[in-house]
């Protein structure tokens, strides 16, 4: 109780210092806080809307029709009172006078859909009165069209007449080919694109009287398909299976729908994780700041007969204190955060709740952070003595103990890091980065501030904002540590964006592709040669073969844990997925082998030549054998090279190659890439293309380009806003050590206004002095993000370094204009001294 | 000799919630150059307010201060800012020094916001004369309080002020080095011809001033 009631006595009368406690342990909570409740809304949105995104309750889809003995098998299987439909999707091309589309087509006959219902301007009966058709306002807005315009669609002139805006089957999705068209299979067939080889998903919807019964129908359906009872569709697949038939369920589909949210939230939780280490960094320099104030209290109460542990212990209840309350504050942040969110994009139907476990954890969370870091200074505090202290001359502090205080905390913010992500790469290395940048700012900081404390310029204004940086019981190292962490994280930032867009930019890079295109047939090819010779593209365009498969491995199929690390995720995804091959008989440009040699094009084995990452997810090395389900018969190959790919190019690549004589006699597409052109001749190509190959998909890599930057761009928010938490605490830290100096501050002003200074001149001395401090930290940062991206987008990722020395500039001086004003506010009191006032103390 | 110093019926009044106090009342006297006088009286009598509204620090509630011919009143912020710079030093009891700086650098402090040249030789000279020549580059918290003290004297004479203020100059030292503080500051106001105003409650040193003020209830009493 003696302990609770001296912390509370220690803490009266600091109602700044007890402020600026509460914002850091707050920013350090609120961004989890909130991004918990956002993915439990999430998560709640998606359960309540399974049924919906996937149309029903289970789903059949093939590359192919279902046989009659499919047809047979699925009838028996089904209960009483069960209802089922048949759609059709595929990519296609939409033309109207000189420009055309890629579409996400779906055919649908009357009825659908099973479970929900389409929502567009027009009723959707309109879809079956002729060749009509809805499709999303992109595809509008693309064409340049208005609804009731007449477009064609491989040979049938289709009315466009109304806008989609909902049907089960619009799901979150960053890739999708292009916008949706909803047709009726009777336009469909008038298309004749069912018969042009396209690569149509045949996709047959069930919906049973007890939607609880999905999962156990799935497993019956599964084993009358002759599928193995727990497969499902891979996530992520697009086009229709190599072969069979494949299920999912409304629990399947909510899990690929909430999926790429889920990756988001991981990523945002991790910039969370950051903040909390930078609100960390706050309450420690906090703390550091509040024991150098009430240091001489520490004394007494020794004096008095407390013992090291109970000062210690005072201490550590103070912070627990704070650290409750700015967790309920932190948490209130997070939670009206969320609302705020839920608010802003109404499409996504969050509902936020206020859920106490979310509340505990954060209050938790805030207790935990602020315990955690004050111990470093409190170790600090815990090897004084009382006469150190009256003596103004403090011992030592035990340098092994910080060092293992410091270690253990890194380690536990790694843990967090790894849980957070579910990866032992991406959070810890994304921690790591964060900590190392922290460590080598704290040294740099340490060893060259010092050294600018001691630059002396004539103007004694000037010279005065030299000096303050190194005043006595001044520890600007912290501020400028967490200021130069901003200044890195949103250095980082700019530098990525930079070299990113320049890698895009097809000025830069004239070697980049203009057009792809998908799903050439192979009795198209000399059509399409011909095509390329006449338009004079036959040297600069890229031709490959695509043989559709499925990777087999070595060893019977093995049981998979449902959930595992994001690696493990992965690389469950790369085995299920379907597999694009292709052959060819030298190197492709962007191609570099790694390990072994290219594969013998007249060989009489079957050789495999894998890229590098891919073959480390399946776990295959060099001399494995590999097998392959090409469209049901089993290929055996022996990998006998690794390749690293230059994907960046946007040219075909493809993750494997096998021996072409394995491969000529499949069933195969073919994908095409054609050079950069100006827009204008580039969209009349896309319309000569669409008139000639009516199946063939026509992709613009500058829109694909766009959609790519685009994604950047929403993940690059998430590291703008760790940027802005970085300099929020930074500036916490800068205005706690303002405080900390407030009264030998004054003092000195009053001293400086008797010795004849000027008011202005003090101002001018401080606005200087945080100038100094948050160019200083800017730099240091801004250099340290310019080293760290030649290392990773330079030697590691491969791109060519960008430096956008403008930005880094504006960067480093808003920085410092910041710290300008945080520093002059938190210091207004010591241009506004009274003299006498401050003498007479 | 002409005055440095005229103060006419000084009045300082404060407002304690609903009450008036008058600290200082109706104080008139002068002071020459090369005069030194003290000012002592009891704790409260007006001692500490009467330094600070002659060195401009605090406005009178009546009555004037003619400093060098010129009534403070008068003068905008920046011309007592280079007034207190150039023509007044000050010694405290508490030293006072900046403790971030030097010596050195705490002495050519006020010579470089007045903008006199050549700031270090002089500030170099001062601590010579006060004896520190060899501890220009220590800061403050490595100097002892007899030092500090010299410090805070060079910083005080170097602009070459006219009238020196000194509140408790000799307060928070030991008497053999208040002793030798008390010597230097008679020595400057004897060679260097500095009008001294100093506020003591050490009666020996009171007595090696020209005249004696002693103050009762903010009133001159003798």
């Amino acid at each position: 109780m003696i302990l609770l009631r001296l912390a509370w006595w220690n803490l009266r009368g600091r109602r700044s210092r007890v402020a600026l406690l509460l914002i850091c342990v707050a920013l350090a909570v609120a961004g989890r806080v909130g991004v918990g409740a956002v993915v439990s809304g999430v998560q709640v949105v998606a359960a309540k809307q399974a049924r919906g995104l996937l149309g029903g309750d289970i789903e059949l889809a093939s590359s192919r029709p279902l046989t009659d003995a499919e047809v047979q098998a699925v009838k028996a299987a089904l209960p009483p009172g069960a209802q089922q439909l048949s759609i059709q999707t595929l990519v296609a091309m939409v033309a109207v006078e000189g420009t055309a589309r890629p579409v996400e087509l779906c055919a649908v006959p009357e009825g659908y859909p099973l479970v929900g219902e389409i929502v567009a301007s027009v009723p959707p009966a309109t879809l079956f009165q002729g060749a009509t058709g809805v499709a999303q306002k992109d595809l509008f807005e693309r064409l340049g069209v208005q609804p009731g315009a007449t477009v064609k669609l491989g040979n049938a002139s289709l009315t466009l007449a109304g806008i989609l805006r909902d049907e089960p089957g619009l799901t979150v999705s960053l890739f999708s080919p292009g916008p949706r068209l909803l047709i009726s299979q009777n336009t469909l067939q008038a298309a004749g694109l069912a018969g042009f080889g396209s690569r149509i998903r045949y996709v047959t919807l069930l919906t049973i009287p007890d939607p609880r019964e999905a999962k156990i129908l799935a497993q019956t359906l599964n084993v009358s398909l002759g599928n193995p009872a727990d497969s499902a569709a891979p996530p992520g697949s697009m086009g229709p299976p190599a072969q069979g038939v494949t299920l999912r369920t409304a629990e399947d589909s909510q899990a690929q729908a909430s999926r790429f949210l889920e990756r988001f939230a991981d990523f945002v939780r991790l910039t969370a994780l950051v903040a909390l280490l930078l609100g960390g960094v706050g309450v420690a320099s906090l703390v550091r700041g509040h024991i150098a104030e009430t240091i001489d209290d520490v004394a007494v109460l020794r004096v008095l007969g407390a013992t090291a542990r109970q000062v210690l212990g005072v201490y550590l209840v103070q912070s627990a204190l704070m650290g409750v309350a700015g967790g309920v504050l932190g948490s209130a942040l997070g939670l009206v955060g969320a609302v705020a969110l839920a608010a802003l994009v109404p499409d996504w139907g969050l509902t936020i709740g206020l859920e106490w476990s979310v509340l505990a954890g954060g209050v938790a969370l805030g207790a935990g952070t602020a315990i955690v870091f004050a111990l470093l200074p409190l170790i600090e505090l815990h090897a004084q003595t009382p006469l150190a202290i009256l003596r103004r001359a403090p011992l030592p502090p035990p340098r092994l103990h910080v060092i293992l205080l410091s270690i253990f905390l890194g380690l536990l913010l790694v843990l967090l890091a790894a849980w957070d992500s579910r990866s032992w790469v991406v959070g810890p290395l994304l921690m790591g980065t964060v900590l190392v940048a922290t460590a080598v700012l704290l040294g740099l900081a340490r060893l060259l501030l010092p050294l600018v404390a001691k630059i002396r310029p004539p103007q004694p204004w000037l010279r005065m904002a030299f000096v303050n940086l190194g005043r006595p019981g001044y520890r600007p190292v912290a501020a400028a540590t967490a200021i130069g962490l901003a200044a890195f994280l949103g250095g980082t930032l700019l530098i990525y964006r930079t070299s990113l867009l320049a890698e895009f930019d097809p000025a830069k890079r004239g070697g980049l592709p203009g057009l792809f295109l998908v799903d050439l047939q192979i009795d198209q090819l000399a059509d399409f040669r011909a095509l390329l010779e006449e338009e004079h593209l036959t040297a600069s365009s890229q031709l490959a073969p695509v043989v559709r498969a499925r990777y087999r491995s070595a060893s019977t199929v093995t049981a998979e844990p449902a959930k595992g690390t994001r690696e493990d995720e992965q690389a469950r995804f790369f085995r299920n997925r379907e597999q694009n091959l292709s052959f060819r008989d030298e190197l492709g440009p962007g191609n570099e082998l790694t390990a072994g040699t290219w594969l013998d094009p007249h060989g009489s084995t079957i050789e495999a030549s894998l890229e590098e990452r891919y073959a480390q997810r399946l776990n295959v090395r060099l001399g494995d054998p590999i097998i392959f389900d090409v469209q049901g018969h089993l290929v055996t190959a022996t990998v006998t090279s690794l390749r690293r790919v230059d994907w960046s190019t946007f040219q075909p690549n493809f993750f494997v190659y096998l021996t072409p004589s394995a491969l000529r006699e499949a069933p195969q597409t073919w994908i095409a890439s054609l050079p950069t052109r100006p827009a204008a001749e580039r969209q009349a190509l896309t319309a000569r293309l669409a008139e000639r190959f009516p199946n063939v998909a026509v992709f613009d890599l500058s829109e694909i380009a766009l959609k790519v930057m685009a994604l950047l761009e929403r993940l690059m928010w998430t590291i703008r806003i760790i940027a802005v938490v970085a300099l929020a605490a930074g500036l916490v830290v800068l205005i706690g050590m303002a405080l900390a100096t407030a009264a030998s501050r004054r003092h000195d002003g009053a001293v400086l206004l008797v010795l004849g200074a000027r008011r202005r001149t003090l101002g001018s001395s401080i606005a200087a002095e945080f100038i100094l401090l948050g160019l200083f930290a800017g730099l240091l940062g801004v250099t340290l993000a310019i080293a760290s991206s030649w290392l990773v987008v330079g030697q590691v990722i491969g791109l060519a370094l960008a430096v956008p020395w403008l930005g880094l500039a504006v960067l480093a001086l808003a920085i410092a204009a910041g710290c300008a004003i945080t520093g002059a506010l938190a210091c207004r009191g010591v241009w506004q001294v009274q003299p006498l006032a401050v003498l007479r103390e | 000799m002409s005055n440095v110093l005229t103060i006419e019926r000084l009045t300082r009044r404060y407002r304690s919630g609903t009450e008036e106090l008058t600290v200082l009342n109706e104080v008139s006297f002068s002071l020459a150059a090369g005069e030194a006088v003290a000012v002592v009286g009891p704790s409260g009598s007006g001692k500490s307010t009467l330094l600070g509204l002659v060195a401009g620090l605090d406005q009178p509630s009546a009555g004037r201060v003619l400093f060098e011919g010129r009534d403070l009143a008068t003068l905008r912020e920046g011309e007592l800012a280079a007034f207190r710079g150039r023509r007044m030093g000050f010694l405290f009891q508490q030293y006072r020094l900046l403790a971030a700086l030097t010596a050195e650098e705490n002495v050519r402090t006020p010579l470089e916001l007045a903008g006199v040249s050549g700031s270090r030789e002089r500030a170099r000279a001062w601590l010579t004369t006060v004896g520190l020549a060899a501890r220009l580059t220590h800061l403050p918290a490595q100097l002892s309080g007899g030092e500090q003290q010299r410090v805070a004297l060079a910083r005080a004479l170097a602009p070459g002020p006219a009238l020196l203020f000194a509140d408790e100059p000799t307060g928070n030292l030991d008497s053999a080095t208040g002793a030798a503080i008390t010597k230097l500051i008679f020595s400057a106001v004897r060679d260097q011809q500095v009008a001294c105003l100093f506020v003591t409650h050490d009666r020996e040193l009171a007595q090696r001033a020209d005249r004696i003020i002693e103050l009762k209830d903010g009133r001159i009493v003798a």
